[in-house]
């Protein structure tokens, strides 16, 4: 039987580890400042230049329900790409670390918990096991979907 | 080229075919007819036909023959035009487009279109002709408009064109089958003769299946105009080598085709005259004619060696040299003479790129005027120059003006009028005013839906404007021009006016304002804005179901303009579009609040105070200057900023000197104040949108970089004053319309 592997960015944002499909993530920049957008929710930080491209930054810490993250010196940004919508579109994260690059095959996800995970099921892809520690797969389509930051970001600003 | 890129210029082609159509038509339509207008519709529809026939669009091909038709017999005077015959080629010309957009299967499965097909053929039969007295027509005109001598003069060679086809190989890999070419020339006339000439026909070994070998030589008996056989071969022109000689060809028309083929003169003489075109006699007559005397040695480079007894020729020289004249004759009538068609997206990357070149610039000037070096801050400023120079020429090239996209008004003026039994007069004025490109195309939506309102709504009908002592025939006027960095685009009427009351009842109704509410009557006009509000006593087809004004305003603000209505009862209304005068790059202001920056576009800006020396009137922020009441906004309360913490160490620093700036800014007749921490002069900036999660936030524009790399946010300052009143309506502060309107 042959079996699938994807690869996964993995990084770690408050002691808790999270994974992202390699193909939608572009690149991984330091955190040198951040240009905050007046009136944004808590769960956008701001906007950064990216050579020359004004790229929206989330914290994910908050869009997955948790306190925000706290920047320090190893903060840094990871730049994903998201092609499912109709335009392309460049987001950065922030992240406390970023680890490493794992194969991951098919028969090793889990499939999310209905609960216990105190994330939005339909955020996460799957679990993976990796050296006895769980790493959540996220799925960025749906965590990070413009359509609905846009709605939100509406919701707040009403 | 592609098959598909082939299309696209047919399709593309088509549709400047069907445009001029319509413009011919609504010029006639208008009483002004002449014979080189009919012509011309008349050359649009056999253009499209020609071309629709090569590609096998049969559909189109059949339903633009009877047009064609038609116009032909218009164009000989056998028929009267009237408004009955303009109404019907005006559908024609609306199907002829529906047909241009679908394929031929697409057709054949479509029942609704095969109906119009029908009917509209039905329609023109009145006035369509049988085939035989139109050909009889065709050719007394032909003959007319061919005085020359004839080559030949016996009656069997009349009108027999001679056509030399040398198809380029890559024809086939191209996507063009010479049969289709061929067989469409069947459609024009008779083809008396072809002979295919496989000279070039490699060895086996070489022969690629997909590479075309063949030469023709095509005699062809038509009544068909040159333009109308050249038209056949439109696709294939630019690779090929294609002569088309007309009946009244001379020998030496003859005499310069054998020499510019590569084949052997005897050979292709002897064509010739299998063809019929020539007869033997006056072949022989013109090889041997001591003027064209020659040697072998002179020949044209292309030529194979010619051993023949007949090879005495006309003299090189003047052989090319005709053909060189005939070449730049065909070049200037070419219509396409000084332009040139870009993919836009090639042009749109360009912007981009010119955008990036002037934030490097504003890098460079800034790191040059750090150095204190004087010949490099000279240089740079010669750059800065340059850089300038380009922005704006590139930016020149997105601009086009809004005459075209006004043009179009004409048709649905008219078919409105028609349909309202209402008789209106289009008035267009600065139709060479020069929009961004982008603009012109998100204006046709918001336009439409104002000017339909205009004439359902804002006119009388008839019977009223005769009561009224007004002319019976409303006018509406669409206008453009520039006014303080913007462009205006008007559309006003000598209607009725807006009925306040009317508006003002319905709002009430709507529940959309209080019964006590005060408004201005720019704020009441403002209400027909309002999503889900019509005043029309009747819902008609065209307008009062009070969708569409909201659209209407919801796309001019996406480009960053507004609206303002004016109004006066039984006099008219009036609807300006104000619009920024590109979308790319903009003239700003460069301000900081807390820390964060901000663009201020210039062309809104009036002037800048120092607040400090300005005293709040009774409380309120609200400024006296210079005897007029100017409310202001404060950018940290308005977007809820808050001192970074670089901020924070420097504020304290300055705190005892810290000044408070106002800049005034203007937009329509709203005159307000944006009160900032820091004035940092003007910048020219290139926009970067913020992108769809920003979509909902209000007051900012966009956002752009500055020379050192950060980011500042544009504001849009209609939104911005508006935000404002929204915030102070929320907070129930005593006086929500000090805000707007001051100068009222």
């Amino acid at each position: 039987m042959v079996d699938k592997t994807s690869q996964f960015l993995t990084f770690t944002i408050a002691d808790e580890h999270f994974g992202m499909d390699l193909h939608q993530t572009r690149e991984i920049i330091e955190y040198a400042g951040i240009t905050h957008v007046p009136l944004m929710p808590q769960f956008i930080s701001g906007v950064i230049n990216l050579r020359g491209e004004v790229v929206p930054v989330i914290d994910l810490s908050v869009r997955l329900g948790r306190q925000p993250i706290t920047i320090h010196k190893r903060t840094c940004v990871i730049v994903i790409e998201l092609h499912s919508s109709e335009k392309h579109c460049v987001l950065g994260l922030l992240a406390d670390a970023v680890n490493e690059v794992i194969d991951i095959s098919a028969s090793d996800i889990e499939d999310a918990p209905a609960f216990g995970a105190k994330i939005r099921a339909e955020f996460i892809q799957g679990i993976a096991k990796k050296d006895d520690e769980f790493i959540v797969l996220l799925d960025a389509e749906k965590t990070l979907s413009p359509v609905e930051l846009a709605h939100l970001v509406e919701a707040e600003l009403q | 080229m592609s098959l598909d890129a082939i299309l696209q210029t047919f399709f593309v082609e088509a549709q400047e075919h069907l445009e001029s159509m319509e413009n011919m038509l609504l010029k006639m339509d208008e009483g002004e007819c002449d014979d080189e207008m009919l012509n011309d519709i008349f050359r649009s529809a056999h253009t499209i036909k020609g071309s629709a026939g090569i590609f096998g669009l049969d559909h189109i091909v059949n339903f633009t023959h009877v047009v064609e038709n038609v116009l032909d017999r218009a164009r000989d005077k056998e028929i009267e035009i009237d408004t009955d015959l303009i109404n019907v080629i005006f559908k024609c010309r609306d199907h002829m487009q529906s047909l241009v957009g679908v394929t031929l299967d697409e057709f054949n499965a479509q029942a609704d279109l095969q109906k119009i097909d029908n009917d509209l053929l039905a329609a023109l039969a009145p006035w369509a002709s049988t085939e035989n007295i139109d050909a009889v027509k065709k050719t007394s005109t032909a003959m007319e408009s061919q005085p020359e001598q004839k080559l030949t003069d016996d009656g069997g060679t009349d009108k027999l064109w001679h056509i030399s086809l040398r198809l380029s190989t890559d024809c086939l890999k191209n996507g063009m089958d010479p049969l289709s070419f061929i067989k469409f020339l069947t459609s024009l006339g008779e083809i008396k003769h072809i002979e295919t000439i496989v000279d070039n026909f490699p060895s086996l070994d070489n022969f690629d299946a997909e590479s075309l070998y063949f030469a023709y030589e095509i005699a062809l008996q038509s009544d068909a105009s040159l333009e109308e056989i050249e038209n056949t071969f439109m696709f294939v022109q630019d690779d090929s080598d294609i002569t088309i000689l007309p009946p009244s060809a001379t020998i030496g028309d003859y005499l310069t085709l054998i020499d510019k083929l590569p084949e052997e003169n005897q050979r292709l003489g002897d064509i010739l005259v299998k063809c019929g075109s020539l007869t033997r006699h006056s072949l022989e007559q013109a090889l041997a004619s001591p003027s064209t005397e020659k040697t072998v040695s002179e020949q044209t480079i292309t030529d194979q060696p010619d051993e023949s007894p007949a090879e005495e020729r006309k003299d090189p020289d003047t052989t090319i040299n005709t053909a060189l004249t005939k070449q730049k004759q065909a070049k200037t009538q070419a219509p396409e003479g000084k332009q040139i068609r870009i993919d836009s997206s090639r042009l749109d990357h360009l912007i981009n790129l010119i955008g990036e070149l002037v934030i490097n610039q504003q890098r460079i000037e800034l790191l040059s005027k750090d150095s204190k070096n004087p010949q490099l801050v000279e240089a740079v400023d010669d750059f800065d120059n340059f850089t300038n120079q380009i922005r704006d020429a590139a930016l020149s090239l997105r601009m086009v003006p809004i005459g075209g996209t006004f043009q179009r008004f004409k048709r649905l003026v008219r078919d409105t009028s028609q349909e309202l039994g209402k008789e209106v007069e289009l008035i267009i004025d600065g139709a060479d005013t020069e929009l961004d490109r982008l603009m012109v195309e998100k204006l046709g939506d918001p336009l439409t839906h104002i000017v339909r309102n205009a004439m359902d709504h804002g006119l009388e009908s008839t019977e009223d404007r005769q009561a009224a002592g007004k002319n019976i025939k409303g006018q509406l006027k669409l206008s453009a021009y520039h006014e303080g960095g913007h462009i205006v685009i008007a559309i006003s009427d000598d209607g009725n006016g807006i009925n306040k009351v009317r508006i003002r009842e319905k709002a009430i109704e709507k529940g959309i304002i209080n019964n006590d509410s005060q408004l201005s009557d720019n704020e009441l006009f403002h209400l027909i804005f309002h999503p889900g509000f019509s005043t029309a006593e009747t819902v008609t087809n065209l307008s009062g179901r009070g969708v569409g004004m909201d659209v209407v305003k919801r796309n001019v603000e996406a480009l960053q303009g507004s609206i303002d209505i004016s109004s006066q009862t039984g006099i008219g209304s009036e609807f300006k579009i104000r619009l920024p005068l590109t979308l790319a790059i903009i003239d700003g202001f460069h301000v900081e609040a807390k820390g964060t920056h901000f663009i201020i576009p210039q062309a809104t800006i009036i002037e800048c105070i120092d607040l400090s020396n300005h005293q709040d009137i009774k409380g309120r922020h609200c400024i006296n200057l210079r005897g007029d009441m100017i409310p202001y906004l404060n950018m940290s309360e308005i977007f809820n900023l808050a001192p970074s913490q670089k901020m924070k160490a420097a504020d304290h620093m300055t705190r005892h000197t810290a000044k408070r700036e106002l800049v005034i800014v203007q937009f329509g007749s709203d005159v307000a104040g944006i009160a900032v921490d820091r004035l940092n002069g003007e910048i020219q900036t290139v926009v970067k949108p913020l992108g769809p999660i920003f979509k909902a936030l209000k007051g900012i524009g966009g956002s752009s970089l500055l020379g050192n790399g950060e980011i500042a946010f544009i504001l849009d300052v209609p939104q911005l004053i508006e935000l404002a009143i929204a915030n102070e309506i929320a907070n129930k502060v005593s006086c929500p319309e000090s805000i707007k309107s001051p100068d009222k």
